[in-house]
């Protein structure tokens, strides 16, 4: 840790020529985050005769990840939401140089006085759920109404056609668990041809989808406040009932599909971001999307059991992922193929 | 073998979470301890189940393959299913038993994808019951997570 302390301060002094005297305290590594190592430090150096401190992240790009994705997506997320409402931390340095600390990172304003809740407890937010229940289903609403090339996020991204956002996330999907799978799972493979027979129908417009959008992806204060939306390193242009779809799967809820995100009852948490989205719901497109949502989770827990497996990545995180995400997911799958199959034949 | 694992994970599991977890100095080990603690958990109850939801879902892909072999027209998907049906084991290793698994896993991936495309109503039948199959077996392969309110 020392050793990377140290390297850090040089790259600090670097970016920043003008002050001096630069020091790194407090790193350390923050759990979790298995797709980018996170480190959170302090910086101290001298500007203009002041003494100055302040709260840092460093998020380095790992050997192996458990989502292959581009730091400079998540990066310019940041850039692009800061100031508009979205709480997101201030994005301050993107470095792709390996010479520095060995692999990309980038870097950015620490959210203090916050915390992230863990998905995979029953209550994770006790009496504060009924003030950050709004909030988080609002806060996704706004993020699907922006206007993805008024923030200038959108410029770099892939638009697909309206009627191809489903493929163009379903193809990257399988392809990932054809390319990965160590075991064959059948409702996996049964639940992927649906989805290929019945595609939803399209948005009425490209929305920004942040990819990760759930419990433990957020930071809140000890007043029931969201101060952060962190994680958006799978953000691209899509459908929104992708993100929604996400937000409320039974993973992210400790199973209970009636309470997602572990916050509020369902209907009432579809009505609030159709408020805040100014999307109207379209039923059928949304349980398409909440069968994508397990099929995509499976695809990311198949792929952190293949690199724990193999020896890439011996995070424990990755481990439990395979083992807990995979079977809520094909219990999710083997909950509604049943049905789904039998509406169809009928 | 005293103590039996299943205790020695659950003790395991106690000793990560309230000993070793807080004694840490740092976020990341203590988040790590506390992940490998809960693993250990789920370990000794797969320890205790993990041949017998094994066996119990390979007698019973080998019966639905036995019934589907009687039943579908396609003559080299016929002989595979009847084949994986008379199949048997020969060891109890998980490894191996996963390894047959698998292969017959692969078997009723190909099967239900017949099945889809065919609209007689013993195929909606067969693949009724090949979903009551999934739904057990996946209930009977649910991990175990502590109660940590």
């Amino acid at each position: 840790m020392e050793e990377l302390a140290k390297k850090f301060a040089e790259y600090l002094q670097h970016k920043m020529p003008h002050v001096s005297d630069v020091e790194v305290r407090d790193l350390s590594r923050i759990h979790g985050g298995a797709s980018r190592e996170t480190y959170r430090l302090m910086g101290h150096w001298v500007e203009e005769g002041a003494a100055v401190t302040k709260s840092l992240i460093l998020r380095r790009d790992p050997e192996v990840s458990l989502i292959e994705t581009e730091r400079d997506l998540e990066f310019n997320a940041y850039l692009a939401f800061h100031g508009t409402g979205i709480p997101v931390p201030e994005a301050l340095f993107l470095e792709l140089d390996t010479k520095w600390l060995e692999r990309p990172f980038f870097v950015m304003e620490q959210i203090t006085e916050s915390e992230a809740a863990s998905p995979f407890l029953p209550d994770p937010y006790g009496d504060l759920a009924d003030k950050l229940a709004p909030q988080f289903f609002g806060i996704l609403g706004q993020i699907s109404a922006h206007e993805p090339d008024a923030i200038g996020l959108a410029e770099n991204m892939d638009h697909p056609a309206l009627d191809a956002c489903w493929r163009e996330q379903l193809d990257y999907w399988v392809g990932e668990i054809d390319k990965d799978a160590l075991e064959p799972n059948p409702l996996l493979r049964s639940a992927i041809r649906w989805l290929r027979r019945n595609p939803p129908p399209p948005p009425a417009r490209l929305s920004m989808v942040h990819g990760d959008y759930r419990t433990g992806n957020f930071l809140y204060n000890t007043s029931g406040e969201i101060t952060a939306i962190l994680d958006w390193e799978m953000c691209h242009l899509g459908d929104p009932l992708e993100d929604l779809a996400w937000a409320i799967d039974p993973l992210w809820a400790f199973e209970n599909g009636d309470r997602p995100a572990s916050l509020m009852e369902r209907e009432a948490a579809l009505a609030l971001w159709e408020e805040a989205s100014g999307f109207k719901i379209n039923r059928t497109g949304l349980l398409w999307w909440e069968i994508f949502s397990a099929v995509k989770g499976l695809a990311i827990w198949i792929s952190a059991g293949k690199e724990f497996q193999t020896g890439g990545n011996a995070d424990p995180i990755m481990g439990l992922s395979s083992w807990y995400c995979t079977d809520v997911h094909t219990r999710v799958l083997a909950k509604w193929m049943p049905k789904l199959r039998a509406e169809e034949r009928s | 073998m005293k103590p039996d694992v299943p205790v020695v994970m659950n003790q395991f599991f106690g000793k990560m979470l309230l000993e070793l977890g807080p004694a840490l100095e740092g976020t990341y080990a203590a988040g790590s301890a506390n992940v490998m603690g809960l693993m250990m958990f789920m370990a000794g109850a797969e320890y205790e189940r993990g041949a017998q939801v094994r066996v119990e879902d390979i007698a019973e892909l080998r019966d639905i393959f036995g019934e589907a072999a009687g039943l579908v027209s396609d003559a080299a998907l016929k002989q595979k299913l009847g084949e994986a049906a008379q199949g048997s084991e020969t060891s109890l290793r998980i490894s191996k038993l996963d390894l047959a698994h698998s292969q017959l896993a692969n078997t009723l991936i190909e099967l239900q994808d017949f099945l889809e495309a065919t609209q007689a109503d013993w195929a909606a039948a067969l693949e009724e019951r090949i979903y009551v199959h999934l739904a057990r077996s996946a209930e009977a392969r649910r991990m175990p997570y502590p109660d940590m309110g």
